[in-house]
Formats: C-alpha cells, sequence, structure tokens
C-alpha cells in the first residue's frame, strides 16, 4: 500500500519534471551553436521549459496548480500507480534484454534466446514449448527477413557486427 | 480528373498490388480484432518490410491495413465488449448488448454491411473534395507552411480533449527531438552526442514502431492475462440476418457517413470522435431513444459507417498538409517518407496516381474486409483468448527485427527501444503519443519553413501579419489555445447558474 502511494505521488512529479530537466540541458547545449543554428531550437526549448513549469505547478496541488489542471488538463488520468511497479519494471527490462542482445549476440541468437527465456519463466510453458516456439521463431525470422528479404542477419557487435 | 481515377484503379489491378491490397486487408483484421494493437501498431510493425517493395506496392499494402481494422475493431468490440481500436469503443455500446442476447450475428452483418457502405460514401466524398483541396494548397507559401505546422500540432494538442498542456509538452519534446542531426539550412549538426548515427536525426520509423508497437506491447505485458476471459465470450449464433439491416436503416448509415467524412478532414481529431458523434447524432434523431445502450442495431450501424467514411477523408490533411487526422495516419506518414513520397502541398499535384490509389485501395479493402470478416469472425475472434505472454515476445521480436531491417542500421533497434519505453511511459503518465509524432512529422520542415521565411522578410516577424492566409492561420490559432479556458469559463457560468 505504502509503495502504491509512493509511486502515486512518484507519478504526479516525474514526467513533468523529466520534461523540465529535458528543456533545460537542450537549451544548455543550444546556446554552444551558432546563432542561427540555434534561432528556433531555442524558442521552442524556452517554450516547453514554461509549459514543463506549468505542469509542475499543476503536479503541487496548490490552488494555482489545481487552476492550471481546471483550465488547461482538466481530464487527466493517474493511471501509473494502479499497476504493480516491479512488473512495469519487468516489462521494461525485458524488451531492453532483447535490444540488448540483438545488439551484442546478433537477431539469429538472441530471438531464440528471448522467446524461449520469456515463454518458459514469464510465461510459465513446458521446456518443450518453450523450444518448439523458440525454434518456429527464429525460423519465421530467417525465412522473411533472410530468405524472402534477402538481408544479411545483423551478427551481433561481440561476433564482428558494425555499429 | 477522370483519368486519373481510371489511372489510380489501373495501377491497383495488377496481380501483385492486389496481393499485397488482400494480405494487409488480412493483416488488418487480425491486429484489429486484437484489442490494444489496432491500426496504428500493425502499419508500425509492417512498415519496414514495405522498404524493398515499390511505393504503389507499398501504398496497396497500407490501405489494406486501414481499411480491414474496422472490421477488425467491431468484431472484438462486439462480441468481447473490447474494441480493438477506440473508435470501434461505440460500437460496444449497443453492439455487445446483441450479442448478450444472443443476437451476435446480427450485430456482426450490420456492422460489416455499415463498415462497406460507410467506406463506399467516404471515398466518394474524397474524390469530390480532392481536387479543390489541390488548389487550395497552392496558396501556401513557407510562412504558410510554417504556421501550419504550428496549428497542425495545436490542433492535435486541443483535440486530446482535456489534456491540451500535456499535449503541447509532448508535441514541444517532439520537435526537440526532431531539430537531432544535420540542419540543412546551417549546416551545423546538433546534439548527436558524438553519434554517428544521429547524424541523419532520429529515424522516424523506427521511433514510431517504438511509439506504438512496442509500447502496446509492454502495456500488455504489465496488464497480463488474456484479452478475452472465456471462451464462451467469443460464441457466435447467427451471422447473416443483420446484413439488411444497414440498407433499411439508410438515414442512419448516410448520416454516419457524412459525419465521419467531415470529422476525418479535421486534422487531430479521428474515429473517436467521428463514431460518438455518429452515434449520438442517431440517438438524438431516434424516436425511441431510450433503447440505445441496450441493443438497438442502429447504434452498431451509425458509429461503424462513420469510422470507414472517415478513413478516406482523413487522407486529405495527412497527405497535403503533413497534418496526421490520427495514430494510424501519423504512422501512415512514416510509411510515405520510408517510400520517398514527402507529405505537404506538392505531394496533391505531384503523386495524384498514387493518392487515387491509394483511395481505391483503402475502398477496395473495407468491402472485402467486410466480406472476409464476416467469414472468419470465428477464428478471428480466438485471436484474443491468446495469453498475453505469448502475444509480447511475437510483438517484440518483430518490432526490433522490423526495425533494423529498414536500412540495416544496429542503431534503429535502439532507437525502437527507447521510444518503446517512452511511450509506455506516455500511455501510463497519461501524455499523449499523438501531438509527439506529429511533432517528429513536422518539426524538420517547419524550422526549414521558419528559416526561409526570415530569409523572405530579413528578420521581420511582421510577416505573418501582412499575408491573408497567415492572419487567418494565426486566428484560428489564437481561437484554438484560447477554446479550453472558454470552455471552463463558461461550464462554470453554467454551473453558477
Amino acid at each position: 500500500m505504502a509503495t502504491m502511494r509512493t509511486m502515486g505521488r512518484f507519478a504526479n512529479w516525474a514526467p513533468a519534471l523529466s520534461a523540465c530537466v529535458i528543456a533545460a540541458a537542450f537549451l544548455t547545449a543550444a546556446y554552444r551553436y551558432p546563432a542561427a543554428a540555434r534561432a528556433f531550437p531555442v524558442a521552442v526549448g524556452w517554450v516547453t521549459l514554461g509549459l514543463a513549469l506549468l505542469d509542475l505547478t499543476m503536479a503541487t496541488g496548490t490552488t494555482a496548480g489545481r487552476g492550471i489542471m481546471k483550465w488547461l488538463n482538466p481530464s487527466i488520468a493517474q493511471t501509473a500507480g494502479a499497476y504493480s511497479f516491479s512488473t512495469q519494471i519487468q516489462g521494461i527490462l525485458w524488451l531492453a534484454v532483447l535490444a540488448a542482445m540483438i545488439v551484442l549476440i546478433g537477431i539469429l541468437y538472441a530471438v531464440p534466446l528471448y522467446v524461449f527465456a520469456s515463454l518458459r519463466w514469464r510465461g510459465g510453458r513446458s521446456w518443450l514449448k518453450a523450444l518448439l516456439a523458440a525454434g518456429i521463431a527464429t525460423a519465421g525470422v530467417w525465412l522473411l527477413f533472410s530468405v524472402a528479404l534477402q538481408l544479411e542477419l545483423y551478427r551481433g557487435y561481440l561476433f564482428g557486427g558494425g555499429l | 480528373m477522370l483519368h486519373l481515377w481510371v489511372n489510380g484503379v489501373q495501377n491497383l489491378l495488377q496481380a501483385r498490388e492486389l496481393l499485397f491490397l488482400s494480405l494487409g486487408m488480412m493483416l488488418g483484421l487480425f491486429f484489429g480484432a486484437i484489442p490494444g494493437l489496432g491500426g496504428a501498431a500493425a502499419l508500425a510493425l509492417l512498415t519496414p518490410l514495405t522498404y524493398g517493395l515499390e511505393p504503389f506496392t507499398a501504398l496497396a499494402l497500407s490501405g489494406g491495413i486501414m481499411g480491414g481494422v474496422p472490421m477488425g475493431g467491431s468484431i472484438s468490440a462486439i462480441l468481447l465488449n473490447a474494441p480493438g481500436s477506440a473508435p470501434s469503443a461505440a460500437t460496444c455500446l449497443d453492439g455487445h448488448p446483441l450479442a448478450q442476447q444472443g443476437k451476435a450475428g446480427m450485430a456482426l452483418g450490420a456492422a460489416a454491411s455499415a463498415n462497406a457502405v460507410g467506406g463506399i460514401i467516404g471515398t466518394i466524398s474524397v474524390l469530390a473534395i480532392l481536387p479543390i483541396a489541390a488548389r487550395l494548397v497552392l496558396l501556401f507559401g513557407p510562412p504558410e507552411l510554417f504556421l501550419l505546422a504550428v496549428l497542425g500540432l495545436v490542433i492535435v494538442s486541443t483535440a486530446s480533449r482535456g489534456k491540451t498542456l500535456r499535449g503541447l509538452i509532448t508535441g514541444c519534446l517532439g520537435l526537440l527531438i526532431a531539430f537531432i542531426g544535420y540542419d540543412d539550412v546551417t549546416g551545423v549538426q546538433r546534439f548527436t552526442a558524438g553519434s554517428s548515427y544521429l547524424w541523419d536525426g532520429v529515424h522516424l520509423v523506427p521511433a514510431l514502431i517504438g511509439l506504438f508497437a512496442l509500447a502496446e506491447s509492454i502495456n500488455l505485458f504489465v496488464k497480463g492475462g488474456s484479452i478475452a476471459a472465456d471462451a464462451k465470450a467469443v460464441s457466435i449464433t447467427s451471422v447473416t440476418s443483420g446484413l439488411l439491416e444497414t440498407f433499411r436503416h439508410w438515414r442512419t448509415v448516410l448520416r454516419g457517413s457524412l459525419v465521419g467524412t467531415v470529422i476525418g478532414a479535421i486534422p487531430g481529431v479521428g474515429g473517436t470522435v467521428a463514431s460518438f458523434l455518429s452515434y449520438s447524432l442517431t440517438v438524438q434523431a431516434s424516436k425511441d431513444p431510450e433503447s440505445f445502450g441496450k441493443g438497438n442495431i442502429q447504434g452498431v450501424i451509425a458509429p461503424e459507417a462513420a469510422i470507414n467514411a472517415k478513413d478516406g477523408s482523413s487522407l486529405i490533411p495527412t497527405l497535403a498538409f503533413g497534418i496526421p487526422g490520427g495514430a494510424e495516419m501519423a504512422v501512415f506518414l512514416g510509411l510515405l517518407v520510408l517510400h520517398g513520397l514527402q507529405p505537404g502541398p506538392l505531394m496533391l499535384i505531384e503523386h495524384q496516381v498514387e493518392i487515387y490509389g491509394l483511395i481505391w485501395a483503402l475502398t477496395a479493402s473495407c468491402i472485402l474486409a467486410s466480406f472476409i470478416g464476416l467469414l472468419l469472425v470465428r477464428p478471428l475472434s480466438r485471436l484474443t483468448l491468446i495469453d498475453a505472454q505469448v502475444l509480447v515476445p511475437a510483438i517484440s521480436v518483430i518490432a526490433l527485427v522490423g526495425s533494423w531491417a529498414i536500412d540495416r542500421r544496429i542503431g534503429n533497434v535502439i532507437v525502437t527501444a527507447v521510444f518503446g519505453v517512452l511511450g509506455y511511459l506516455m500511455i501510463r503518465f497519461d501524455y499523449p503519443r499523438l501531438t509527439m509524432v506529429v511533432a517528429l512529422v513536422l518539426g524538420g520542415g517547419a524550422e526549414r519553413n521558419f528559416h526561409q521565411t526570415m530569409m523572405m522578410s530579413d528578420g521581420d516577424l511582421s510577416i505573418y501579419l501582412k499575408r491573408r492566409v497567415c492572419l487567418f492561420l494565426l486566428i484560428a490559432l489564437a481561437g484554438l489555445l484560447a477554446a479550453p479556458a472558454i470552455r471552463v469559463f463558461r461550464s462554470s457560468q453554467r454551473w453558477q447558474r
């Protein structure tokens, strides 16, 4: 329950705060470029910062914040706390692991490993079913990309593939 | 004009184009029937695979997908009360009660015929509007095009009602991302952090695959389970009796199709508004409004006709100004760019054959999807019983390998994954994704037009006040920005009274 409450509070602040940080970092970088190259990006950067600050004010829940919400964001929903924090992190991590595996060991090794691991440990399928699905997925990828589209599948950074 | 229509049809009637159209239609039905995926995810996943295809074949495939999705969406909306895509939500209101009364077949039949007729009416309307639109776009120079890009962003932000501020924030963040890479006006590399991959900027299609397909995949992972609770939920009774209902209620079909056509032509408003508006107007016009929500067949016909009719007209702002009518059209913009078809005023003049071919593909697909959808309703409804834990790895693999396949650059995989996480966070924290997509598409062009305007006027911003179309666009912009405040002010006044 306490975790959910913390998540709810975090959900109120985090996006607006992140937008502020991104806009500020962007502006800092933009001012290093020549005047003509930075003119439009700087204008957009300042607008982003202003809007993000308004969103941040809204998250405070103060009178001013409630006013902004009423005028500009009346129907937003806070659903970040609706699902378990660890499940959400897992969902993101599984994806990150697949992307990292493709980059490091290549498509032909990453796909069967990911499909097998995902079905066996996340999906609770038997070893045999998970192995079969991994084989089918790899064959499908190979047939579609290598045979039909005639592309040489990426070998992976560790096996000589360029970044 | 007639020769363009004929050329479009002739190009579409080639064996390869028909094959890809049918393939797209089947995929559209498949993705449309799975709640949470829908047309945007289908197009995002398929776009990289079209890389080796001729532009016209790719358009036939995407037209097939866009035409097939609404029918797929109706199947899950009626049988499961879970709309495959947001616009089909209005179909749930009466479609599912009909299914519960054992009249699923009637509802599906009515949805199929309303889909087909709505699509045809939408096409006729678009064919009438296109020549006028092509002449209108010639009034637009760099200052107008810059303001139009800003207007597009604001329209899409305000269209996500109640989230204007958040829509504007994601739009601006999208613009910041669009600035990454080589600036073709000054020749400076910006915000690349030393990465040579980013010299060309953030690639649009991998970003879109992440924002839609992967984000939905993470969302499905988090929610878990399967979409339908059990097999009983997808049982079907009779399938044919509803077909004629559409023709009995021809006024409802006509009203829905016109609503869909008008709403579709307004950028950023999208199919959800069209279907619900059509539904509400039908309820208001009915002599028996009490029966709606309890299984009135007109409650199925009205939204379905509107959904398919809007598909054709939403091509106009998408192609003419690069401002998409909805998420599906936003991803479709990525496909156009991938095939060297730059959306914008010149597109309506230089690529007329492709445009007419696309319109015919869309129409053929929605008619075909209605018939095939009825035949495949049983197996398609079974898709919703697939465990999310099986669906998620499949989508993730296709999305990431597909994004690599676009131009065989491994950086695409990283971009797709990053945007997948970003898209998921935007779903979870309730920030609209559509404005970010519009900004990613329009950002480069907006900056170029801004620079050209400044060169035209020697840096004098008052040029925007001296041109008639600019002035009109500025007034529209001010009106749109003030609209949410006026709406709140009015409702508080009404409440006080």
